[in-house]
């Protein structure tokens, strides 16, 4: 039964009314029956600045489709809606239909739950709150509401009304016809702002009852607590926990007799013992109620304190046994500490036998209470009265809660106008999670490149807007003024269209092979602008370069043609639609042209014996073969490796025969071999590993993983911690076209970390994602991987894997798909994982009789960024200079002794690390309760436990992967006898032989580990040159320089470099001073 | 009963191995607080998780205003839940409140907990100038902040979450502040007047298991100092555990840090 307009009306806030009003009106002039949520929509829409026109604005832009057109289109489809309706006669109010009404009641129910208009209702709602029962209040408010027969409470506010009515099937439906998706515009709605990212995709339909958690669990079911409320405690609001907690003791068997512990412990008491004065009935139960009770509590305080007299003790305690005899009796002792701390052993031993006694003779009719502050005191007194617990039948109560504080602070119960006023909003945040999920399936399968991704969104779009477009003209074809009939078909020539037309079943499948087509188109860009990419490298020889070209070439001139087209003009994606559609009908075939000739160009400009090129055999080039070219490559000179093409060639032919479609000009060996050798020249046995195993992956020959698809799962082991990072900075350029396509993460950064000033901290390729800071390792790489579907994942120090991660890892090592925390997997096909650890066996063992180095890689790896400075001074004035000791002289002398003794200064200096270490621990791992000695066994304990399960998984894990590639250190000692020697060359050039010079041991460092990180030998001798030369030159101009004084090159203690020498890290300029 | 209480306090039992570890959340959060903690232990342990009658999670009409008065009451719930799941013996990791609740637990049950970690707990808020105690917290500043609560509680939970998450974690804030407004604003206010009220110091002594207290450089709401007075104070055999992060909240800010210190702390005997 429709509902008059005056009592719906009553719902509403003077906003939503109106616009109530105007609907009425609307409905009225068209004579329809009844007002319908489809008479608000119409008058929302033709008031010129309504929320909704605002939301539905709002939801196209983000979809960019035309606002006018659109609009055009709704307002059509709700006129044509409306004349639908039925209508009637003489009605003067049309009332409201049945449905808009059930809208409104949803709305009511969910401004109730949304707290933004909690205080609206609570002003509605405050005149009924007071005066009934606290958690009454709130149940019968909300069945009042919801049962709907009273509509005094809530006034829905417009937003929520509009919410409300956009659930109406029929709304939705007309929104639907006119291209809008009712979901997006309660989105825009809701919260404009934050709106943008998931429009295109399908999220959930947001409806009221994913808002809020629904009015739920109001079945009733019987709740434990219910037993308390049964014992009659009603109307005893004002008595406490505690006492309750103390008469249940009292009514035990055994252990009856509580003794409260705690610093409230007191109050309590005296709550309890008001309450037992004024015969309370409620918690304090009927047995209880009849005890009478007595205080000692100021006799044994007098009597033990003051040494006081036996004569008033004695008489009470008479009384006390007097009393037991008639009836139950409860006796206060007070506070405990009067029986141990008095000092006055004698007396308290006394009265403590006087109560056991009494305890002992009444039995249950006598109960002893008392109090103690502190554990402490109990303690002392169990202590002393050994059996005390049983004789005296003690119950140790923790009281952690006084009443009169919380009665004090402002009331213990809440204020009532905070009460029953509010539903949790449940559920709402947690809404993004969900919308996670969609952004994610959307953006897993972008394997394209940036462009590609561009335009394959773009054409998503048109595409959207065709289907919708053409399901309106499908719809509504006749109420539709034949120009914008026109404009729609004119734009849904294309074959690609004609089929969107069909309906909007179709769309899903469209965008999937609108997918699958920009993939693909990619794919082919993708090889070629990874080729493109490597053939701007230098090194790169040119075989690669031509195969570039030709592999455009070899599609189908429409092909070609297309992407030109694309790059240049994708703003015009809808007219060239139709060829590439036929690109993607002909997709078997061109992949086909392409791998062909290519193979034929190759081998043609390679002249090298022919082989055919579909010979299985040579697929079987192994790796033994390899490993005899690496013997001579590790000597490698670049005029030998002319020699090789063929061979390598021959590879290259083979394994692009298996993997047509999946054309990287990376899968070539010698490619990466050079491109990995460039920058990380000094491990050249891992790195000539490294590229076969790449390439013998790449073309299917990896170890039989069938499940792990095309994922290459490495380990770098063993130190040299600067060359697995370059190697993985490499692959990443080389096989995925960026550094952006390396997804770092240091698991050894949790546990400490680096100081600014580390020179490793300013090089950006040492620097590891910090983003996953309060988030998990694992979900921060799932994250990572659906960003970035291709690229390399460096795990550095894998060893320190949390478990999480190891269960993704393996995971993912097997079947291919890596499992976030939520178990949410992220499909991998084309990532490269490199783990590293220092740990290996090579380094394990490390070769007798070899001194240890003079910088240990972590000395290295600790050096800082200093700014250095060049002073002069007087040889042998000054030798308590504090840095004499760090200082190398380098002056005649032959190099090979300085590097000795800059050894055994830089082992002296490296000393000063473990005190500091030392002092550092505490802070790391404060254990505070703990002896020193007991603390460090502990750590050692607990770090072999929580990785005891561990170092098996990393041995199972190095086991599946499909290689491990073992390191080997890298020399300092002879790049530190290199620099010493080119210093010193500099230096008796330009200055000469007589002034000596010191360098600081700091110094040496800072230099050795700028020439490792750098990524060119040249820009060290150029920094020699340009830097080291100049400030040489100045200094000499600025002193007169004798034999007998020396220059030092030392830090400036605290100062970080500003600007780095070109290419490498070390100060654009020294300071003279 | 057992059932209908496992019910309404959302308790659940996950994980594949045969120790039981419970994980009992803290005010202002619910047991999805440890979701990114849970993977670390689901492997090894059969992990405990449960919602304070008090969590936002929680039929709010479950709240019985004269019950919930004293932690006791919280004590019961979880007593009642382990004994509904036939749990012999336990470990137990507790944030802010409901490490207190494990210690009263543990005083009235000392069997039936193996070891308790105690993640930001403080036996008094509030400062004690008479006995020379540091809660951290002064009376009015209490009730400075209760007003603030009343008067605007949304306005209160914005302001307040970054506060007590302390690092500059987005998604912790966002976390926090998502179950902090789910509480209905009478019952978290109500609570933290329970909890503000506790005093635990005296009977810190009667606690004979084991402890981990679990402790971040710069709390809010548990001062430094306080970590070393339970240390000194507790009667069985505790340490402490610096965390060198910031903030009240460590499962939501750094969940692998800590999620390691509680492994570390489980395994030590």
């Amino acid at each position: 039964m429709p509902t008059p307009v005056g009592t719906a009306r009553q719902c509403l806030t003077e906003e939503a009314a109106l616009t109530l009003d105007e609907a009425v009106a609307v409905a009225r002039r068209r004579s329809h029956a009844q007002t319908t949520s489809l008479h608000i929509i119409s008058s929302l829409l033709s008031m010129p600045s309504s929320i909704l026109r605002e939301a539905c604005s709002h939801s196209m832009i983000i979809s960019r489709k035309s606002p006018t057109l659109q609009f055009r289109a709704l307002d059509l489809s709700v006129s044509v809606s409306l004349d639908r309706l039925q209508t009637t006669k003489n009605v003067a109010a049309p009332p409201v239909s049945n449905s808009l009404m059930a809208a409104i009641k949803r709305g009511q129910a969910s401004q109730r739950r949304n707290p933004e208009f909690f205080h609206i209702y609570q002003q509605n709602g405050n005149n009924n709150l007071m005066g009934s029962s606290v958690s009454g209040i709130y149940q019968q408010n909300v069945s009042n509401n919801l049962l709907g027969s009273s509509v005094s409470g809530v006034k829905i506010e417009l937003k929520q009304f509009v919410l409300a009515i956009l659930d109406d099937p029929i709304v939705s439906r007309v929104f639907g016809e006119a291209g809008f998706r009712s979901p997006d515009i309660k989105m825009a709605v809701l919260s404009p702002g934050r709106f943008s990212s998931f429009s295109k995709t399908k999220c959930p339909p947001l409806f009221l009852c994913n808002l809020s958690d629904v009015e739920r669990g109001r079945r009733g079911f019987s709740f434990p607590f219910s037993e308390y409320l049964g014992s009659g405690r009603e109307n005893v609001d004002d008595v406490d926990e505690n006492s309750r907690r103390i008469t249940e003791v009292l009514l035990k068997k055994t252990g009856k007799n509580p003794l409260l512990v705690g610093v409230c412990a007191s109050e309590a008491l005296k709550c309890f013992m008001e309450c037992l004065g004024k015969k309370k009935g409620g918690v304090l139960s009927d047995e209880i109620s009849g005890l009478s009770f007595v205080s000692i509590e100021k006799e044994v305080f007098e009597f033990v304190s003051k040494g006081g007299s036996d004569e008033a003790m004695k008489m009470k305690l008479k009384e006390v046994d007097d009393g037991a005899q008639e009836g139950e009796l409860l006796v206060n002792y007070g506070d405990l500490r009067v029986f141990v701390e008095s000092g006055l052993v004698d007396c308290e031993r006394f009265l403590v036998l006087e109560l056991s006694r009494l305890v002992e003779v009444h039995g249950g009719r006598l109960r002893l209470i008392g109090v103690t502050s502190s554990d402490d005191t109990y303690r002392k007194f169990v202590d002393r009265f050994a059996s005390i617990e049983k004789d005296w039948d003690l119950q140790l109560l923790p009281i952690t809660s006084s009443r009169t504080y919380s009665m004090g602070g402002g009331g213990g119960y809440p204020k009532s106008s905070l009460l029953g006023s509010f539903v949790p909003f449940g559920g709402f945040f947690s809404l993004p999670s969900e919308l996670e999920t969609i952004r994610s399936s959307k953006v897993q399968f972008t394997g394209r490149c940036s462009v590609c991704n561009e335009n394959y969104e773009r054409e998503v779009s048109a595409a959207l807007k065709e289907i919708s477009a053409s399901s309106v003209s499908g719809s509504s074809t006749a109420n539709i003024p034949s120009w914008l009939h026109k404009a729609e078909c004119s734009g849904s020539k294309s074959p690609g269209a004609q089929e969107a037309k069909d309906g909007k079943m179709v769309s899903a499948a469209s965008f999937m092979e609108l997918q699958k087509k920009w993939n693909d188109i990619c794919q082919h860009l993708h090889s070629s602008a990874s080729s493109e990419m490597s053939g701007a490298r230098p090194q790169v020889s040119g075989n690669q370069n031509v195969a570039r070209p030709h592999s455009l070439e070899a599609g189908s001139s429409d092909c070609a043609e297309y992407v030109v087209q694309s790059n240049k003009k994708p703003s015009d994606m809808r007219n060239i639609h139709n060829p590439t559609c036929s690109v993607l009908n002909e997709r078997q075939p061109l992949d086909r042209m392409v791998g062909k000739p290519r193979i034929s160009v190759t081998t043609e400009l390679q002249l090298a014996p022919l082989y055919p090129s579909k010979d299985k055999g040579l697929k079987e080039l192994n790796s033994r073969e390899f490993r005899d070219f690496n013997k001579h490559l590790s000597g490698a000179v670049s005029s030998e490796r002319a020699s090789f093409d063929p061979t390598h060639l021959r590879q290259s032919v083979s394994s692009s025969i298996p993997h047509l479609g999946e054309k990287y000009d990376s899968n070539d060996f010698k490619q990466l071999y050079r491109a990995l050798t460039d920058k990380v020249y000094w491990q050249e046995e891992a790195i000539s590993l490294i590229s076969q195993v790449i390439s013998r992956c790449r073309s299917g020959h990896g170890k039989p993983f069938s499940s792990s698809k095309g994922n290459i799962w490495l380990s770098f082991l063993g130190p040299d911690k600067v060359a697995k990072r370059k190697t993985s900075v490499a692959l990443s350029e080389i096989l995925y076209g960026s550094i952006a396509n390396l997804i770092t993460v240091d698991l050894s950064s949790n546990r400490g970390s680096t100081t600014p000033s580390s020179l490793f901290s300013a090089n950006n390729l040492i620097r590891s994602d910090e983003k996953f800071r309060g988030m998990m390792v694992v979900d921060y790489i799932a994250e990572e991987l659906k960003r970035r579907p291709n690229s390399v994942v460096l795990l550095e120090d894998i060893d320190n894997a949390d478990v999480p991660l190891q269960n993704s890892l393996s995971q993912a090592l097997k079947t291919g798909k890596f499992p976030n925390s939520h178990g949410r997997e992220i499909s991998i096909s084309n990532n490269i994982f490199v783990m590293t650890s220092s740990v290996s066996e090579a380094v394990k063992d490390p070769p007798s009789g070899k001194p240890p180095s003079a910088f240990p890689e972590e000395r290295v790896l600790a050096a800082r960024d200093l700014q250095m400075r060049i002073v002069v001074e007087d040889a042998h004035s000054n030798s308590t200079d504090i840095h004499s000791s760090n200082i190398e002289i380098m002056g005649t002398r032959d190099v090979q002794t300085h590097v000795s003794r800059l050894k055994r200064i830089l082992h002296d200096n490296s000393d000063f690390n473990k005190p500091k270490r030392a002092r550092n621990e505490p802070t790391w791992s404060l254990d505070l309760n703990l002896p020193v000695q007991e603390m460090e066994d502990d750590n050692g304990d607990s770090e072999s436990h929580s990785y005891s399960n561990d170092e098996s998984w990393l041995e199972e894990i190095l086991g599946q992967l499909n290689e491990n590639v073992v390191f080997k250190p890298f020399n300092f000692d002879a790049l530190a006898e290199k620099i010493l020697m080119d210093i010193r060359a500099k230096f008796q050039e330009i200055i000469g032989a007589d002034p000596s010079l010191e360098i600081e041991a700091e110094v040496i460092v800072q230099i050795i580990a700028a020439s490792w990180l750098s990524d060119n030998k040249s820009s060290m001798v150029n920094w020699m040159e340009q830097v080291l030369c100049r400030s040489f030159l100045e200094a000499k101009q600025k002193w007169n320089l004798t034999n007998k004084t020396v220059m030092k090159l030392v830090t400036c203690e605290g100062i970080i470099v500003k600007d780095h020498a070109p290419g490498i890290l070390l100060p654009a300029r020294i300071n003279v001073s | 009963m057992g059932q209908s209480l496992l019910e309404a306090l959302n308790v659940r039992v996950v994980g594949s191995g045969e120790k039981v570890l419970v994980f009992a959340h803290g005010f202002g959060t619910d047991q999805s607080a440890w979701q990114r903690i849970l993977p670390f232990f689901l492997r090894d342990y059969r992990v405990v998780l449960y919602d304070l009658v008090c969590a936002g999670s929680v039929n709010p009409d479950y709240f019985d205003f004269r019950r919930y008065t004293t932690l006791d009451s919280y004590v019961d719930d979880l007593l009642n839940i382990l004994d509904a799941l036939s749990v012999d013996q336990c470990a137990y990791v507790g944030h802010s409140v409901s490490a207190m609740i494990g210690l009263l637990a543990s005083i009235r049950r000392p069997e039936l907990f193996s070891k308790l970690i105690l993640i930001g707990a403080s036996p008094r808020f509030l400062n004690d100038k008479d006995n020379d105690y540091h809660g951290g917290f002064e009376m009015e500043e209490i009730e400075k902040v209760f007003s603030a609560m009343e008067a605007n509680y949304e306005a209160w939970v914005n302001g307040f979450a970054p506060l007590a998450v302390g690092a500059d974690v987005p998604a912790a804030v966002r976390e926090f502040s998502r179950t902090l407004f789910n509480m209905r604003p009478d019952i978290s206010l109500f609570v933290s007047r329970t909890v503000f009220n506790s005093d635990f110091r005296g009977v810190l002594g009667l606690v004979k298991v084991p402890c981990s207290i679990i402790q971040t450089a710069k709390d809010v709401s548990v001062p430094v100092s306080v970590a070393s007075y339970m240390k000194n104070h507790l009667g069985g055999r505790s340490t402490v555990h610096m965390l060198n992060i910031e903030g009240h909240l460590p499962h939501l800010s750094a969940p692998t840090l800590l999620a390691q210190e509680l492994r570390r702390a489980l395994s030590r005997k």
